[in-house]
Parts: structure tokens; sequence; C-alpha cells
């Protein structure tokens, strides 16, 4: 008898997939699955799966930052690899670089038009394939700034400190989790979020020891969090591990946003 | 809302999920395991 927490026999659709969390994600969804889509920039997806020699992952070059063309790429990958019983959406976009004071309204804007705008356009035209099925998890990725603000004094020049635009939309992620866990709920489809804390990338850990310090010393646990951390916590939003938890945020950052 | 009650078993997989490596990560959060109950 396989576990009621089972992913065998499933079908997970990652956007974002071959990111720093997104790629341990797939991994270990390739090692549960009976099929795992994963969809990020051009070549990414690609890359991961050969260099992980991933066996169960369709790689997918596709723009989920797209909300125009979103809805007809999903029906075109459901048409060749069926409904997903459920999908992790990871794939971001905001600005960089620029201090608060330089950061124009177009810039603010464009990471509303490519990150959430595109999220609600997925969740829905997912969902509304999904209820006649009356089964579907599927889980965001907020933040912890879209919890919490940044605190400016560990971002030393030449990091600037992380930006608005992004906490704000991570912010607005957590309520259309918890719009659309209502709304599709009777139709027994669950939304969630996970919240990640501090996970440096391993560009970030080597590059700046001041900062990746400063993140450890603020965090409860008194460590970042490693890549793998973050499959835990998603695979059980997936499974019927989770089968009575919808429209709630899920936060994985070492007790950051405690204190 | 799911607009169901739950059953017993659905607790468990929470509960497994806080006591396993699952959650390393994871410290000081609350887990409500409501069918959405909070969500409105």
């Amino acid at each position: 008898m396989k576990p009621w927490h089972s992913l065998e026999g499933k079908t997970i659709w990652v956007t974002g997939g071959a990111g720093y969390l997104g790629s341990a994600i797939t991994a270990a969804l390739d090692t549960q699955c009976q099929q795992v889509v994963c969809f990020d920039l051009p070549g990414r997806a690609e890359a991961l799966v050969r260099d992980q020699a991933l066996v169960r992952t369709i790689p997918r070059s596709s723009d989920v930052n797209d909300a125009a063309g979103l809805p007809a790429a999903i029906d075109a990958v459901i048409a060749e690899h069926g409904l997903p019983d459920g999908v992790v959406h990871l794939a971001y976009a905001s600005s960089g670089g620029k201090t608060l004071e330089t950061l124009s309204a177009a810039e603010f804007q464009q990471t509303f038009n490519l990150s959430l705008t595109p999220t609600f356009v997925l969740c829905r035209a997912l969902a509304e394939r999904m209820k006649a099925r009356g089964t579907g998890s599927i889980v965001l990725f907020s933040s912890m700034y879209g919890v919490v603000a940044p605190d400016v004094h560990i971002y030393r020049p030449p990091l600037t400190p992380n930006p608005i635009d992004y906490g704000a939309s991570k912010a607005a992620i957590l309520q259309l989790a918890r719009h659309l866990a209502v709304h599709y709920g009777p139709s027994g489809l669950r939304f969630n979020c996970i919240t990640p804390g501090p996970f440096p990338s391993p560009a970030v850990q080597s590059e700046n020891a001041e900062f990746v310090q400063a993140l450890r010393t603020k965090t409860p646990l008194h460590r970042f969090g490693h890549n793998t951390e973050i499959v835990g916590p998603t695979l059980f939003l997936l499974t019927d591990s989770a089968s009575f938890v919808t429209g709630h945020s899920l936060v994985v950052d070492g007790g950051w946003t405690i204190w | 809302m799911l607009g169901r009650m739950a059953v017993a078993r659905e607790i468990v997989g929470s509960v497994n999920f806080f006591l396993s490596d699952a959650s390393t990560y994871i410290t000081g959060a609350n887990l409500p395991v409501n069918g959405g109950y909070t969500a409105k």
C-alpha cells in the first residue's frame, strides 16, 4: 500500500524550476512523481535535466511572466502532458540595483506586470481546468520580505536593499492565495504559499561574506537556509498530508519573522 | 474554504511534518489545519 502522502503517479509542474530553490524541488519531485514539467527561461530547464540526470522531468522553455500569452501556453502543455495534479509557482521578476530613491514608476509597475498578474492568470487558468476534476494543489511562493521589511543596515554598497516592488508583490501573493483558496475551496482545490526566509544562492554566499554573516546573525536558528530545506515544506503542501491546509502561508525562515 | 469538516487522519501529516527533517528550517511557526477557515 502506498503512503497517503505519496506523489506516486502524479504530474507536477514547477515554474522557475531550474533556479536555486526550484532546482532542489524539481530534483526531489523527479524521484517521486510520474512526471514533472519544469518551466524556466530558455535553456535553463534543459540544462538542469541534463546536469542532474533527471529521468521524469520534461523541460519547457516558457515565458511564464507573459500574462497575455499564458492561457494558450498552459492549454498547450495540458494537451501534451495532461492536467497537473499540483503546481509549484516560483517564477518571478523584480527590479534590481536601484535604490528606493532612484526606482522609476515604470520599473515598479513592471514587477507587478511580470510577477503578480501572471500569477493570477496562471492560477485561474489552472483552477478552471482542475475544478471539473475536483482536486488540485497549487503552491505559490511569497517571501519573508512580503511579511517584514528588509533591514537596510545589512545592505552595504555595492548591494542595494531588497527592492520595494519585490516585497510589495510578494505580499500580494499571500492575498492571492487566500482569495483563491476561498473561491475554489468548494471545488476541492487548495492554494497555499511557501514564505521563505534567507536562502542565499551559492553565488551570493561566495561573493558577499559580510552580508551572509549578517543574515545568520539575524536568524533565530543562526544560520541561513539551504535549498534542500525548501523541499519538505513544498512536498507537504502538494500532497494529501496537507489535505485540510488551504489559504495558508507556510513560513520557512529559520524564525526570521518571529522577532 | 473547503466546505467540509476534517477527518482525524488529516492532522497526521502536519504533525509528522513538524516532527521530521522535512521542516529543519522552520521554527516558531504556526500551521493552521483548518480547511481555510481563517483565510476569510
